[in-house]
């Protein structure tokens, strides 16, 4: 019984894993190939509908990714995504650490009304603002800017970090306030010397969130930038070298190579900060 | 001079009074307890008094200064907590010295006090360590020096023992209490465990409902209960309570517990029944350890049938069912009986204490 429940379990995880591997798989095992079809066929370049038609391959090469080095296209996206990225993460740390520690210790009038403001900004649809801040964004001079990206960012990140890290900060025990209070500390050197460094698992956890969120955002980035501050995942779907008056055939090797090359970033990152994720997300529940 | 006094204070959550109406005093120097069950205030008051929370009537005052409104850090006392509160990701050395970094006291002077309390409680060996690292009576020592070196005007402890197991427990008792000696400082100490208070305290603050039922030395506390209530709660096991009925006969005043029970009221006891009519209900207390076998034609006794033995290792408990209730009887170990049997209790009449039935007051 027990057996055939345990193979039943391995049946489901193999069909999950397959899932979510697949794509990635075959979007790395493409960016290895380049279609040599055209060369040997002799009848030159072949189309189904609009779409390029390769007849056959060769596998594996690093053309692709010599091409996505070369012309420097690549370089500069991640540049671009990780400049706006960090930026964007350390406002929302600076801004909405004092700001999570004040809803976890303090009583004020509205702190409710706050909260569910902070929640509703997080579910506002962002097809709904886009437009808008499109608007706005040329009127005050920030479309396609790095500043621009950073602020528009923010409304991603300064949610995740003020409700994630209130927890945080209401998960220490309230005698180790207490004993810090009594010990004669002020609020400012307990929230510098006793919570944050309790927090700090967390903290990564939140940084991670709320860095591969900004990361992969795609949406906000397709509207409000251009040439100059143009992201890894804009870059991801329109390939390199594009310009935004250019027009490029899209090419699937090269689209697969920038979606392999996008992964690698958050791969390393998890990897790293793989022992304080676990812990920053299981913080409070493992007391 | 330290001295603590609470007017009239009173304090709800809510809708919940936790302290009502409380008047103390503590003295300057004193070890005071505050003995209660738990829920029933100790804790809130001793958080009053630490500024972690503020009263809703009634004031505080240290001296002649009144500190209702003045917030913790400014009160020079620290606490010590059930959960000991160290900073687990400081060292020992770092959480001792806490208070006074804060302060920003000059390093020379931080290390030469931090080394001082570390050899006075024994643990310079344990200062590099991290709490996690440290046993449950390494940590007790710890938090106590980190509320020890900034040589505050009060301390207060919120059942800073009970993490520990009996033995400690039993070493750390006379280790703080030789502690606070030395130091000469003015402790309050909050717990629900009556041996704890009885052995450490200058005078026991008896706390139940959020009201102070009594206040007094140990001795005042264990044999004079001011009240029904704590005569049950104090003393292992605690003071029999026997119901009975007053009953006067020609110039005899006597108590009828139970149907073949009737006890002549010792000549102490008597001027303080005149008022009470025949027929009133009382109840008798009387301490386990009060209570003899045996008949040497003394008058105060009754017979009762053995219920149940329990064994303490260095005494007896027996009990007996006398009517509907067990008395608790106190005797040298090895005392040999039966269940069953019948026996005479002797009460030794000069340690009888007699409660208004219906309101618990000592007559």
């Amino acid at each position: 019984m027990a057996k055939r429940k345990n193979r039943l379990r391995y049946l489901v995880l193999i069909f999950a894993s397959w899932w979510v591997i697949y794509p990635i798989a075959t979007s790395v095992q493409e960016s290895f190939e380049i279609d040599l079809g055209p060369l040997y066929s002799g009848r030159g370049v072949s189309f189904v509908g609009q779409f390029f038609q390769g007849t056959g391959g060769l596998m594996p090469t690093a053309i692709n990714y010599l091409q996505a080095f070369r012309i420097e296209a690549w370089p500069r996206l991640v540049f671009n995504s990780s400049i706006i990225a960090l930026s964007s993460v350390s406002i929302a740390l600076i801004v909405g650490i004092p700001a999570a520690y004040s809803f976890a210790m303090y009583k004020y009038r509205g702190k409710t009304i706050l909260t569910i403001g902070l929640l509703a900004l997080r579910t506002i649809s962002p097809f709904a603002v886009l437009v808008p801040f499109f608007i706005v964004y040329g009127q005050l001079g920030l479309f396609d800017t790095f500043q621009g990206m950073a602020i528009i960012y923010l409304v991603l990140n300064l949610p995740i970090v003020i409700l994630m890290m209130r927890g945080f900060f209401k998960d220490i025990p309230k005698e180790i306030y207490e004993a810090a209070f009594l010990s004669g500390a002020s609020d400012m050197t307990i929230m510098r010397r006793i919570a944050l460094p309790l927090v700090i698992p967390g903290m990564v956890a939140v940084v991670l969130f709320a860095f591969v969120a900004t990361w992969n955002e795609y949406l906000y980035a397709l509207i409000l930038t251009g040439a100059r501050s143009k992201t890894v995942s804009r870059g991801v779907w329109s390939g390199f070298g594009e310009s935004i008056q250019g027009f490029k055939i899209l090419d699937f090797d090269e689209l697969n190579t920038a979606g392999t090359l996008a992964l690698i970033p958050a791969i390393v990152i998890v990897l790293l900060v793989r022992k304080y994720l676990v812990r920053g997300v299981t913080l409070g529940a493992a007391k | 001079m330290v001295q603590v006094r609470l007017t009239g204070v009173s304090k709800k959550y809510g809708d919940v009074p936790a302290v009502e109406k409380l008047d103390l005093l503590v003295r300057d120097r004193e070890f005071l307890t505050i003995l209660g069950p738990s829920g029933g205030g100790k804790s809130t008051t001793l958080r009053l008094i630490a500024g972690l929370e503020t009263p809703d009537e009634g004031d505080i005052h240290i001296d002649d200064l009144r500190i209702n409104e003045l917030p913790p850090r400014d009160r020079n006392m620290t606490m010590v907590f059930q959960n000991y509160a160290l900073f687990p990701h400081m060292t020992a050395e770092a959480n001792i010295a806490f208070p006074l970094v804060v302060k920003h006291t000059p390093k020379e002077e931080v290390e030469k006090r931090v080394k001082e309390v570390s050899s006075l409680l024994k643990i310079s060996h344990l200062l590099k360590r991290k709490p996690k690292e440290m046993s449950g009576g390494e940590q007790q020592r710890v938090a106590l020096g980190r509320a020890i070196v900034k040589k505050p005007n009060v301390f207060l402890m919120d059942e800073p023992l009970s993490n520990l197991d009996a033995a400690l427990r039993t070493e750390m008792r006379m280790e703080l209490k030789r502690l606070q000696k030395q130091l000469q400082t003015t402790l309050i100490y909050v717990t629900h465990d009556q041996t704890e208070a009885l052995s450490m305290a200058d005078r026991i603050a008896v706390i139940k409902d959020g009201k102070l039922l009594q206040i007094g030395s140990p001795e005042e506390i264990y044999n004079q209960p001011a009240d029904a209530w704590i005569a049950s709660f104090i003393g292992n096991p605690p003071m029999n309570l026997i119901s009975c009925t007053l009953a006067r006969n020609n110039d005899r005043t006597t108590l009828h517990a139970a149907e073949d029970c009737v006890l002549e009221i010792p000549k102490s006891l008597i001027s303080k029944l005149t008022d009470l009519e025949i027929g009133a209900k009382l109840k008798l207390g009387v301490r386990p350890e009060d209570i003899e076998i045996g008949s040497k034609g003394a008058t105060l006794f009754c017979e009762a049938e053995i219920y149940l033995l329990e064994s303490t290792g260095d005494s007896t408990v027996i009990d007996f069912k006398m009517g509907d209730s067990i008395v608790k009887l106190k005797t040298k170990a090895g005392y040999k009986a039966k269940i069953g049997e019948r026996a005479q209790l002797v009460f030794t009449g000069s340690k009888m204490l007699l409660f208004d039935a219906e309101t618990g007051r000592a007559l």
